[in-house]
């Protein structure tokens, strides 16, 4: 009984999340303009949006690594029932890599060349864990490499991080952030820029790494069959703002904001669709260091009324656990451009 | 197929680098980039060619432009071997063939505003007449969807989707029968992505084009492309039609590849991610194995894979596979 109550329970939740940077002049980018999401533990949040849209912006707000000259302008950020925003660094520093961890965009920049795999996985545990031994870390690397997917793992621990392919950097990588048990992990566009098989050889890792530990996980990617494959909820951002999010299925199949409803008519797929050309959504996303009233989407949405460019639509509910931003959510089925089947 | 028809063919093309070592740099071994590939380009067709980083795809299209030489086999361009063109016949055949190149950025010049860097390859044409200059550049513009206020502007000045379109433009510009492309939209956005294999769907039709295309990601390829053809460690393991290639693939690899590659469907029907390779690095050019290029990692592979090397077998019209068990 106590099992399941912790399994209901959000791990994460963020509420209104404000983070500015000041570009000089007086000119403030608002990059995150009031976020919401939580995130139940064991499951997996894919947060999708295009460059520029606050994603990554997001994550490190939640890290709490946002360099200058940006800042948390507002909002709440509870992490196991504690307001991360509020607490001291001192305390942030240890909730850092243990108990939140995250995991880069390019695996080759995350390592030292001069360092061994070894001298990498260790320094993480020891430099946490006040009184490990050194065997106790080489015995808890050797398990976070089994864990995902690496069998010899006493022979790897004695490579330079340039003896392995991107795609096994990635996997060692993911091992180290996994090393001190975190309960959360966040990963930034893991695969972007890898081929097809490394692609598929880094979230098979991750899937068995998350089998195996129950780790909550928010995975941040422009990749459309990345996120869908992977993850039990989606979110979408634009412009900042979260503009739709819902469980998987009903945001792929039956999306509810012109902003989604545009990016899953825009994806290319692997089945065939009904018409040669793909329908593309017109315009560019907005300047960030403009103010903008109404709907951020309104200059750029097909559906857009007089009161989408005066007023700023909230998160409503839209359906069982789907919230949506659009004063007129539009009822639309994938099926009507694709093959795709429920 | 008529012969006329073809623009572009490859004839068991062979590109081996060398590997130098020692005080006198003598050659100690050659790298296998692109180790006999064949195949034939249509006037109007899109012909995408998928592989993973470091195949040799890149390495393929420098050859066919003439930037390096090959080491073994022909290329003919409309009919006439690209390597016995007088200097002359080789720069009209350059006129015939746009590239767009991978790195947009790197592809243009930094101190040259756009209408600098468009105005250069009509330059290079032989086209004097200013004002039909202008006219040219501002309807190439037009046709990639930008307007001409960008002229004056330098590419740091651009985004990446407008660095792209302009890299196509400039590709265009010279009105060529062939474009080819490296990776013109990996580097993209979702909803930008959409713009330009729009564009290049639009472009081919009006100007009857054709398009050699690499990429990696399947479900662009699937758009845009009519035939497709799957590269391997410098080798084509599977060609043919893009439906014979996405409902009837005989090849492990691609079969890897499909089964590999994320998609909206999938997800929605909850499959997990899946890979059926053998553990273990790509192996490295230097030292392709004997047989299949494939066999060290293929699940199927069996003793007569590593010994013997498959030529490609047409399994269907105009679908070839090469592969021992097929």
């Amino acid at each position: 009984m106590k099992e399941s109550s912790k399994h209901n329970e959000n791990i994460l939740e963020v509420r209104d999340l404000k983070t500015y940077f000041n570009v000089g002049e007086g000119k403030v980018v608002k990059a995150v303009e009031g976020v919401n999401f939580s995130l139940k533990r064991s499951k997996i949040l894919g947060i999708i949006g295009e460059s520029g849209s606050g994603k990554s912006v997001t994550s490190r707000s939640i890290m709490r690594i946002v360099d200058q000259p940006g800042y948390i302008a507002g909002g709440e950020i509870i992490f196991e029932g504690q307001n991360l925003l509020e607490i001291p660094e001192r305390e942030m520093e240890k909730i850092r890599g243990q108990k939140i961890s995250l995991i880069f965009q390019n695996p080759t920049t995350s390592f030292n060349p001069f360092m061994t795999m070894e001298q990498h996985l260790k320094e993480v545990y020891l430099t946490h864990k006040k009184g490990a031994t050194k065997s106790e870390a080489r015995k808890r690397a050797l398990e976070v490499l089994e864990m995902v997917g690496i069998h010899n793992g006493a022979e790897i621990l004695k490579k330079y991080p340039c003896e392995f392919s991107a795609g096994f950097r990635q996997r060692v990588f993911i091992a180290m952030s996994m090393i001190l048990e975190p309960d959360l992990l966040i990963a930034d566009e893991p695969t972007t820029s890898l081929g097809i098989t490394l692609q598929a050889e880094i979230m098979e890792a991750l899937c068995e790494a998350q089998r195996k530990t129950g780790i909550s996980i928010i995975i941040i990617t422009h990749d459309f069959g990345v996120v869908s494959q992977f993850s039990d909820s989606l979110f979408v951002m634009y412009a900042g703002k979260c503009v739709e999010s819902s469980p998987k299925k009903d945001l792929l199949l039956k999306p509810k904001h012109p902003y989604t409803i545009g990016l899953i008519r825009s994806v290319p797929l692997l089945e065939e669709r009904k018409s040669k050309r793909l329908k593309s959504i017109p315009g560019f996303p907005p300047n960030m260091a403009e103010e903008q009233i109404g709907c951020s989407f309104s200059p750029r949405c097909e559906f857009a009324r007089e009161k989408c460019f005066k007023d700023t639509p909230e998160l409503k509910k839209v359906g069982e656990e789907h919230f949506c931003a659009c004063h007129y959510p539009v009822d639309y089925n994938v099926e009507d451009d694709t093959k795709l089947e429920g | 197929m008529e012969e006329n028809n073809i623009i572009i063919s490859c004839n068991n093309v062979k590109k081996y680098y060398p590997i130098r070592d020692g005080i006198f740099n003598r050659i100690k071994d050659w790298k296998h980039i692109v180790d006999g590939l064949s195949f034939k380009l249509e006037q109007g067709k899109t012909l995408a060619l998928v592989g993973e980083s470091g195949c040799g795809k890149s390495v393929l299209l420098r050859l066919i432009l003439g930037l390096e030489n090959v080491t073994e086999g022909e290329i003919y361009f409309k009919g006439k071997s690209v390597y016995d063109l007088s200097e002359m016949q080789r720069l009209t055949m350059k006129s015939e063939i746009g590239m767009i190149f991978q790195d947009t950025l790197a592809a243009l010049h930094p101190r040259m505003s756009i209408m600098e860097s468009l105005k250069e390859p009509l330059l290079l044409n032989g086209m004097k007449d200013r004002k039909q200059m202008e006219k040219v550049i501002i309807d190439t513009l037009e046709c990639v969807g930008m307007a001409p206020d960008f002229l004056n502007r330098y590419p740091h000045q651009l985004s990446g989707g407008q660095l792209q379109r302009i890299a196509i433009a400039r590709a265009l510009i010279i009105d060529p029968q062939v474009i080819l492309a490296d990776e013109p939209i990996s580097a993209l956005d979702v909803s930008l992505q959409a713009q330009v294999i729009n564009m290049l769907i639009d472009l081919q039709e009006s100007r009857n084009l054709s398009i050699l295309l690499v990429a990696h990601d399947l479900a662009v390829v699937r758009q845009i492309a009519s035939d497709i053809m799957i590269m391997y460690l410098g080798t084509i393991v599977e060609s043919g039609k893009s439906s014979d290639i996405y409902k009837n693939a005989k090849h492990p690899y691609t079969k890897v590849l499909l089964k590999a590659a994320p998609s909206i469907s999938k997800g929605i029907n909850n499959e997990p991610f899946h890979l059926d390779l053998k553990v273990g690095d790509t192996p490295n050019p230097e030292n392709p194995p004997k047989g299949c290029s494939f066999c060290t990692k293929c699940m199927e592979a069996t003793e007569r894979c590593l010994l013997e090397r498959p030529e490609p077998k047409e399994v269907s019209p105009r679908h070839f596979v090469s592969c021992l068990y097929v």
